[in-house]
């Protein structure tokens, strides 16, 4: 196609719907968008069989093998076998699956595994072990932050996310919104808040 | 039999009881005993498996050659098949096996086939290529839509209504008549309660291992180890199989067997001899997982001028699904209602089956009495308090009413109007109150070991929901031993250990926890017995004191050095939970009450809850913190039943609109009020401790408390659950101006 | 899932060149950003793609650029949380800052981008799972609309085919914000003005865009919006956080309290797309007091067909608009 007439396209276009906007600003984008398209088309094509792949998790570089349909929650509990992230809802709903990603909580269930490559994923795993926990699952312990235990590690990554961004001075707010994403059957709110609360006093 | 004379009862209910007890039985602990640990606050020994992500539920069980199972849901309410691609389905890659059930379907999410596949990719590909198509059949999926003349019936000829097996009617019909007739105040009203479920964040499921060679083993998200113990013959076993569920993801009553997607994944394991594992869908959890069912409530209330209530009656109709069992409302068990007469209709509808959900019967009975008696006090003009501890017959709960309204600032709260106040956001309070009456039974072993090393391990196959089970058996084991409570290692949800009981009804500590009290003291004694060899002196002559066993002539040994003597083989005894004793006096009945503050938006409808005060007795107290927690826990799930939750099926085809857990809305964490949780420390006088159960009673009464609030704060009764913006709209507009 | 295979073009353009060599079948291509709720389509099976064609490796989509005259340009992949916390964005367009950190939960808001939360498709429950028959799939009627289905959350404006509800809670913010869309297609690249991205919805048609299956939206830009303007926005949901909208409403208004001179209004979660609340703006002029909020409100509910369950909704309109329109005119109610 003659870029000429597909630029004409673009103007009628935008002159349709100058509305607003700034019309000389939005044309010098446009010829920008054409520049870019004749630069780089790249397309990376994977599957839909499986595709190797390389994770960070938890500080490792860890390998395995993913079809496209699988999530980061799919990859880290079956290959990985990393069972912390929990499935519940599986639809980015609930919580129990939340681990970070690049520092941030993320639910694993709403990744694509193969879109993760390349990026640091710590899981509740990654934070501390039975004999040498992090202070929030510390805190979690002593102020009894679960009952049944399969929202817990979500709750602690959402936690500890909140206390590593805000220190000593989160206040019960900021923890409510930072775990205002993680739901609990059982209702250990109260438990997990005050956890929260006391391992922010010791960071 | 010895008799035992000791002091029971507590927060100034102490009495002198004369109890028989089993001789091996314990010495029971009064209610001034001074305990070393019972009672205290104690971080759950599995709480860093569970915080740090190392606890394995079924769902994360892993085994060598794992296959997966998961069922094609039929999306009618009734249908039969018409047509499936079996085949279709086996040529799918990674499709190991197709089990169809052909047949009449009588609810949404009914199993029409079972595909068994390599992964679950494979299997979502297997189920997919089923295409299964359905001839529809008529049907009723709500309660008034079963109960119309001609509506399809769920069981042929027998219509739709039944009077519930267990509540059925009660009271003496002539007599209420009379008693309501002559009520100086009479109320009438209709209250109607929603189907929720359960829920459970990890779903039902197992994982069947035939064990190829070694031993089959299943493992179960499960409240009863015991009852999966059948799934042997599905499996193919001689005998029962050997069940394990180490950590599981919630119960709240559904728990309490194999589902037909077990079996099935115990079939295919046995046929392909490999491990198979069956994990419900969230929808399918929601359709199927089990629910607390419905009810309208058509309700009279009569009482005097000054609040005594003289006649309450009426009739409950409510749906359990396609059976019958459990739809009553336990409408009639706090108050003196003065004469009664309560009819409990169950309601066959096509829906998948009810089942028992924390405190049954009791959330829906309690929403509508206690709305009686607020429409009741208003009527009347008189405090909706007074009128429940006028009318109240539990002794404890005179304190408890009294404790929560100081908290709460009831009587100041009460000054306020309804609709008082500037904006649209208008505050109130309410109150209601709860009961349980389960003291436990069975006659459960627990066994404790103790190693050379004072390691202390305590056996049974009983499960922890998530309650706080293995907290409850090493406190109590460590109280009788005089140990640290790291010492003792609680290895429980294990068939091959002795059995246990089901976790349900609030039972599972006054279940568990005497028999391994008795088991900390028999161990206790023979450490005591070794001690008296090392110190050449009689059994009776050692005891434990102050966590130092002592001997004459100024010996003492700690537990470590006690434990020093043990053999290599070390040392094993079970102790037994014996029969409930006969002379609780009136103290069998646990007492709690629930104060609600709540805001309520009455242009946008917006109910939120913003502070609970929840005064409960549970017989003596084990563990404080996982007490405290059972409450909190009890009253958020209250405020999810009062405000968000329910079971949405389209009303032709009865299938489940919201199974999602964003459209299926339970409280979070914004929605969480502040609570405050007084535990009132009762010895009940049934076992050797006198422990009572805390789970249900801690949800009973939360939505009423909460909807007395919004009637107080707006002057509208909200009489259906939950009160969402429509409901609560539709009752302000309803509302005398 | 059913298994497909994943396009990562490392351009917008070459997304639409990717997603024009998907076939001659459109459902054999589909189109994500962060792919929130496509996968959780996908997960239901209600889309069976073959080929996902996935923005995130596409360069230039995820910047957010405040200009000297006050305009935004808002890149497709910039993400709810961004606009949440942008100071220009708070500065210039604070209802959009407030509709975007009201949004889902933080896990989310961290993930969802604007390009995405524009093409997400209705919440509708009959919608979403195959077990239901729907008109957006195919069905020859909406289930919703019968007797016998469940409404509550359904639309109460423009009902008569599809009773679904829009449920993006920014879109109606930025339809208040006279905001247009940058697409880039296989004609090439054009903009699109918020009122036209919408299409009414018809037997078959899932996607609640006018967009060819072959656009992609590159960003949403945002006109030069004077201080002498006024933002409001207001949402009404069951729950207090992470919950859908019942009903949402965003206000701009052209002058201060004291002296209103015309602004636009556009409400969410009521319609099969996002819905401007014509009749109300024409009321906005002369002195913003509790009484004209009332009449603006009154008149943005003015022309409601809402089904038995839904006729709540009606009063929770003019309350968010009245709401949003006083939050505009600096005094909250």
């Amino acid at each position: 196609m003659d870029p000429q007439n597909r630029s004409g396209v673009t103007r009628r276009g935008l002159l349709k719907g100058a509305g607003l906007a700034a019309a000389t600003g939005a044309l010098m984008r446009a010829g920008e968008a054409l520049a870019r398209e004749a630069a780089d088309a790249n397309v990376r094509v994977q599957g839909p069989g499986p595709e190797k792949l390389t994770l960070q998790v938890n500080g490792q570089a860890r390998e395995l093998l993913a079809e496209p349909r699988e999530t980061l929650l799919d990859a880290l509990r079956l290959p990985l076998d990393l069972t912390g992230a929990k499935p519940v809802c599986d639809r980015g709903a609930c919580g129990a699956c939340t681990v970070w990603l690049d520092g941030e909580p993320v639910y694993a269930c709403t990744l694509l595994a193969l879109e993760c490559e390349g990026r640091a994923i710590t899981t509740v795993e990654g934070l501390g072990t039975p004999s040498s926990m992090h202070p929030v699952q510390d805190a979690f312990v002593k102020d009894d932050g679960m009952q049944c235990g399969f929202c817990t590690p979500g709750m602690v990554m959402s936690c500890a996310w909140a206390v590593k961004t805000h220190g000593k001075g989160l206040t019960e707010e900021q923890a409510r919104a930072a775990t205002a994403g993680n739901l609990c059957r059982c209702g250990t709110y109260p438990h997990v808040l005050k956890a929260a609360l006391r391992a922010a006093k010791g960071a | 039999m010895p008799s035992v004379t000791y002091k029971a009862g507590g927060e100034g209910l102490e009495r002198e009881l004369t109890v028989e007890i089993h001789e091996q039985d314990a010495t029971p602990w009064g209610a001034d005993a001074v305990l070393r640990l019972v009672g205290g606050e104690h971080p759950r020994p599995d709480g860093p498996a569970k915080a740090t992500g190392a606890a394995r539920y079924t769902y994360d069980v892993a085994r060598p050659r794992l296959a997966y199972a998961g069922s094609l849901l039929c999306p009618y309410a009734h249908a039969r098949l018409k047509d499936i691609d079996e085949a279709g389905a086996r040529a799918v890659p990674g499709v190991l096996d197709v089990r169809v059930n052909r047949g009449e379907y009588r609810h949404a999410g009914q199993a029409v086939a079972v595909v068994c596949a390599e992964n679950e990719h494979a299997l979502g590909d297997g189920l997919r290529a089923l295409k299964a198509t359905y001839e529809v059949l008529p049907a009723a999926v709500t309660v008034e839509d079963a109960l119309k003349p001609g509506a399809a019936e769920v069981e042929p000829g027998k219509g739709n209504r039944e009077v519930d097996a267990r509540r059925g009617r009660q009271g003496d019909p002539g007599a209420f008549a009379k008693a309501f007739e002559a009520s100086a105040v009479q109320v009438e009203a209709e209250f109607r309660t929603q189907i929720q479920t359960h829920s459970a964040f990890e779903p039902h499921g197992s994982l069947s291992d035939p064990g190829s060679g070694g031993e089959a083993v299943v493992f179960a998200s499960t409240q009863a180890t015991s009852a999966f113990q059948g799934l042997g013959r599905n499996l193919g076993l001689d005998g029962p199989a050997r069940v394990i569920a180490d950590h599981v993801g919630g119960g709240f009553g559904a728990k309490f067997g194999p589902m037909s997607g077990d079996q099935a994944a115990a079939e295919f394991a046995r046929k392909l001899q490999r491990p198979v594992k069956y994990m419900c869908t969230r929808r399918e959890e929601h359709l199927v997982g089990g629910n607390r069912p419905d009810s309208i409530q058509r309700l009279k209330l009569g009482g005097t001028k000054d609040g005594e209530i003289t006649a309450f009656g009426g009739v409950s109709d409510g749906t359990a699904g396609n059976g019958t069992g459990g739809a009553g409302a336990a409408n009639t068990i706090v108050y003196r209602l003065g004469a009664q007469d309560m009819e409990q209709g169950a309601v066959r509808t096509f829906t998948a089956r009810g089942a028992a959900f924390r405190a049954p019967g009791h959330p829906q009975g309690s929403f509508a009495l206690e709305g009686m008696l607020d429409l009741y006090a208003a009527k009347a003009g008189l405090d909706p308090l007074e009128v429940r501890r006028k009318n109240d017959r539990h002794p404890l709960r005179a304190l408890q009413w009294q404790i929560g309204a100081e908290k709460l600032g009831w009587s100041t709260w009460r000054k306020t109007k309804p609709g008082a106040g500037k904006g649209p956001v208008k505050r109130g309070v309410g109150c209601a109150a709860a009961r349980w009456g389960n003291p436990g039974g069975g006659k459960w072993n627990v066994e404790v070991a103790i190693a050379r090393d004072a390691s202390v391990t305590v056996r049974n196959a009983a499960q922890d929901i998530g309650t706080g089970t293995k907290s409850v058996l090493q406190i109590v084991v460590a109280e009788e031993l005089g140990c640290d409570l790291a010492r003792v290692n609680v290895t429980i949800a294990d068939t091959r250990f002795p059995p246990g009981p089901g976790s349900g009804g609030s039972t599972t500590a006054p279940s568990l926890a005497p028999a391994a009290r008795e088991a900390g003291l028999r161990a206790r004694e023979q450490l005591e017995g070794l001690l008296a060899v090392e110190w050449s002196t009689e059994p009776s002559k050692v005891r434990l004191e102050k966590g130092l066993f002592r001997g004459p002539g100024g010996k003492k040994a700690s537990f470590e050095e006690a434990c020093g003597l043990i053999g290599e083989q070390g040392l094993s005894v079970t102790g037994q939970r014996r029969d409930n004793w006969k002379s609780a006096d009136g103290l069998g009945e646990t007492a709690g009450c629930q104060f609600a503050q709540v805001a309520v938006d009455v242009e946008t409808g917006v109910v939120r809850v913003e502070r609970v005060v929840a005064v409960h007795d549970c017989g003596r107290v084990i563990n404080a913190l996982s007490a405290r927690n059972q409450v909190n826990g009890g009253v958020i799930q209250g405020i999810s039943y009062a405000l968000f939750e329910e079971r949405r099926l389209d009303r032709a085809q009865g299938d489940m609109v919201n199974p999602t857990l964003d459209t299926y809305r339970i409280t979070g964490m914004a929605d969480c009020p502040t609570i405050d949780v007084v535990l009132t420390s009762v010895v009940s006088g049934f076992n050797n401790m006198g422990v009572m159960g805390l789970g249900e009673p801690a949800t009973v009464p939360t939505a009423a408390a909460v909807a007395g609030a919004v009637f107080h704060a707006t002057g509208a009764q909200v009489r259906e659950l939950p009160m969402t913006p429509d409901r609560v709209l539709a009752a302000l507009a309803r509302r005398p101006s | 899932m059913k298994a497909f295979a994943l396009l990562r073009p490392s351009t917008a353009a070459g997304a639409v060149k990717a997603l024009a060599e998907g076939g001659a079948v459109a459902h054999a291509v589909a189109l994500k950003a962060n792919g929130i709720d496509l996968l959780d389509r996908m997960k239901e099976r209600v889309d069976e793609p073959e080929r996902v064609v996935s923005l995130t490796s596409a360069t230039g989509l995820s910047e957010l650029t405040a200009r000297g005259d006050g305009s935004l340009t808002i890149g497709a992949l910039v993400t709810l949380q961004m606009l949440a916390d942008s100071a220009d964005v708070q500065r210039l367009a604070p209802s959009l800052a407030k509709a975007a950190g009201l949004a889902a939960s933080p896990q989310l808001r961290r993930r969802a981008t604007l390009g995405g939360n524009l093409a997400q498709h209705t919440r509708c429950g009959y919608y979403r799972h195959l077990s239901f028959s729907c008109l957006k799939r195919g069905a020859e009627a909406c289930p919703v609309r019968a007797e016998t289905g469940v409404q509550d959350t359904a639309g109460i404006f423009g009902n008569s085919v599809c009773a679904s509800a829009h449920p993006s809670s920014v879109a109606p913010v930025l339809g208040s914000l006279g905001a247009v869309v940058h697409v880039e297609g296989p004609g090439g690249v054009r903009v699109v003005p918020f009122p036209d991205l919408w299409a009414q919805p018809e037997r078959g048609r899932a996607s609640d865009l006018s967009l060819a299956a072959g656009d992609v939206i590159t960003a949403i830009e945002i006109p030069p919006l004077p201080g002498s303007m006024g933002f409001g926005y207001e949402e009404v949901r069951v729950k207090a956080a992470f919950d859908w909208a019942l009903v949402s409403a965003a206000v701009r208004i052209h002058g201060g309290a004291g002296k209103v001179s015309g602004g636009s209004i556009w409400l969410g979660s009521v319609a099969p797309t996002p819905l401007r609340a014509v009749a109300a703006e024409a009321l906005l002029s002369g002195s913003v007091t509790e009484a004209l909020a009332e009449k603006v409100g009154a008149a943005a509910a003015e022309g409601a067909t809402p089904l038995a369950g839904t006729t709540y909704k009606v009063q929770l309109v003019k309350v968010a608009v009245k709401r949003a329109l006083l939050e505009a005119a600096g005094r909250p109610a």
